[in-house]
C-alpha cells in the first residue's frame, strides 16, 4: 500500500519532470528552427532563458508543493499522534472507569456470591445434618429390627454352642477322671509294691534320729537273746 | 595264764584279724624288749621302741592299750610259746558276724562281746562287726554259714501285710 504522504511528492516529481520535458522540447524546437538565423538566435536565447525560468519556477513550485506536502504530512502525523494520544488517554480513562466499574461489580458479585454460598452451605449443612440424623435414626431402627429378628437365631446358636462346649468339657472331664484314676491306681500299685521299702526308708529316717547308741545296743543285745532262744547261737 | 591273756586280748579286740594283728604287734615288741632292752623298764622300753623302730600310730595304740599287768605274764622264756598258743586258739575259734545298723564304738563292741561270751557260756567266739544302716534296728547274724536277720527291717518285711493293712486303714 502506498503511503498517503508520498502522493504529493510523486505529484511534484511528475510536475517537475513535465516542466523539464516541456522546457527541453521548447529549447530543442527553437534550436532546430532558428539555427542559421542570427535574429532567431536571440529569440532562442530568450526562449531558453524562459524555458530555464519555467524550469526554475517549476522546481520552485515543486519544492513549495513538496514542503507544503511535508508540512501537511507532519501536521497530519502530529495531528494523528495527538489524536492517538488523546484516544489512548481516553481509552485508558475509559478502561480504568470500566475496570473500576467491573471491579466494583465484581466485588459486589463476589460478596453476593459469598453470601449466597454461605447461605447455601448453611442450608446444605442443615439439610445434611437432618439427613444424617434421619439416616442414623433409620439405621438404628433397621439395626433394632435386625437384632430383634436375629436374636432368636443367635439365642439358639448360642445355646447350641453352649451345649457343644458342655458336652466337650464333660468328655474331657471323663477322660481326665479316668487318667487320674489310672494314675492313682498306678501310684497305689507302685506304693503297694514298694511298701516295705517305703516303710523301711521312713523308719530309717525316724529311728536314725530318735534312737540313741545305748538304745540301739540294747536292741542288738535283745536280738542276740532271741537268737539264743531260737538256738541259732549255741 | 593263757585264759588270762585271752581275756585281755578280747577286751580290746573281737575279730580274728584284729586279734592276730595284736598278737603280731605284741610279738615284735617283745622281741625288741627281751632281746635288746630288757634292762629298761617296760614304759621306757616302749618309748624307745616307738622311736627306734618307727612304729605306726595304730600299733602304738595297741601296745599302750594293754596294762602293765598284762605284760607281766610274758618273759623271754615264754612269750613265744604263749603267743603261739594264743594264735592257735584264735585260729580255731568260731566266727560270728554281726551286722549292725549303727557304727559301733569300742564301748558298744565290748558290751556285745560280753553278751556273746555269756550266751556261749564262756566260750570264746570271734566277732566280726559290719555296718548296715538299712537294718534300722536290731542286728543280722551269720554263724556257721547261716544268715539270720533279727533287724527291724526284717520284721517289717515279714509283716508287710499287716503294715499294708495299717496303711489301708488310713487311706
Amino acid at each position: 500500500m502506498i503511503d498517503i504522504y508520498l502522493i504529493p511528492v510523486m505529484v511534484t516529481l511528475i510536475i517537475i519532470s513535465s516542466a523539464v520535458t516541456i522546457a527541453y522540447l521548447i529549447k530543442l524546437f527553437t534550436s532546430l528552427n532558428h539555427k542559421d538565423n542570427p535574429t532567431d538566435e536571440n529569440y532562442i536565447k530568450e526562449a531558453q532563458k524562459k524555458a530555464n525560468q519555467i524550469i526554475l519556477q517549476a522546481i520552485k513550485g515543486a519544492h513549495k508543493i513538496m514542503v507544503r506536502s511535508e508540512l501537511a504530512g507532519i501536521k497530519q502525523i502530529a495531528k494523528e499522534k495527538l489524536e492517538v494520544e488523546k484516544i489512548d488517554r481516553r481509552y485508558k480513562k475509559e478502561l480504568e472507569t470500566l475496570a473500576a466499574k467491573l471491579f466494583a461489580g465484581l466485588d459486589l458479585h463476589l460478596e453476593k456470591q459469598k453470601k449466597e454460598y454461605e447461605s447455601y452451605l448453611l442450608k446444605t449443612g442443615k439439610q445434611l445434618e437432618e439427613s444424617f440424623s434421619e439416616s442414623k435414626k433409620r439405621l438404628l431402627e433397621k439395626m433394632d429390627q435386625f437384632l430383634e429378628a436375629e436374636s432368636g437365631t443367635f439365642s439358639s446358636f448360642s445355646q447350641e454352642v453352649k451345649n457343644q462346649i458342655k458336652s466337650q468339657v464333660e468328655e474331657e472331664m471323663i477322660k481326665v477322671n479316668a487318667e487320674v484314676e489310672n494314675y492313682k491306681k498306678a501310684r497305689v500299685i507302685a506304693i503297694d509294691k514298694n511298701i516295705a521299702a517305703i516303710v523301711t526308708a521312713a523308719t530309717l529316717k525316724v529311728l536314725g534320729k530318735k534312737l540313741t547308741l545305748d538304745e540301739q545296743t540294747d536292741l542288738v543285745l535283745k536280738a542276740l537273746d532271741q537268737a539264743k532262744v531260737e538256738k541259732f547261737l549255741s | 595264764m593263757e585264759n588270762n591273756i585271752l581275756d585281755y586280748l578280747f577286751k580290746n579286740c573281737f575279730s580274728k584279724a584284729d586279734l592276730l594283728h595284736h598278737l603280731s604287734t605284741l610279738e615284735s615288741f617283745f622281741e625288741f624288749y627281751f632281746f635288746q632292752n630288757q634292762t629298761l623298764s617296760l614304759v621306757t622300753s616302749q618309748k624307745e621302741y616307738f622311736l627306734k623302730e618307727n612304729i605306726q600310730e595304730s600299733d602304738k595304740e595297741i601296745l599302750l592299750s594293754y596294762p602293765v599287768s598284762f605284760y607281766s605274764f610274758f618273759s623271754l622264756e615264754n612269750f613265744y610259746d604263749l603267743l603261739k598258743k594264743a594264735r592257735e586258739f584264735i585260729e580255731k575259734m568260731e566266727n560270728l558276724t554281726i551286722s549292725l545298723p549303727f557304727e559301733a564304738a569300742s564301748r558298744e563292741k565290748e558290751k556285745i562281746g560280753k553278751k556273746v561270751y555269756d550266751l556261749f557260756s564262756g566260750r570264746r567266739i570271734a566277732l566280726d562287726f559290719k555296718h548296715d544302716p538299712l537294718l534300722l534296728a536290731g542286728c543280722a547274724l551269720i554263724f556257721r554259714g547261716i544268715y539270720k536277720d533279727y533287724s527291724l527291717k526284717n520284721i517289717l518285711e515279714n509283716n508287710e501285710q499287716e503294715v499294708r493293712n495299717i496303711i489301708a486303714s488310713y487311706a
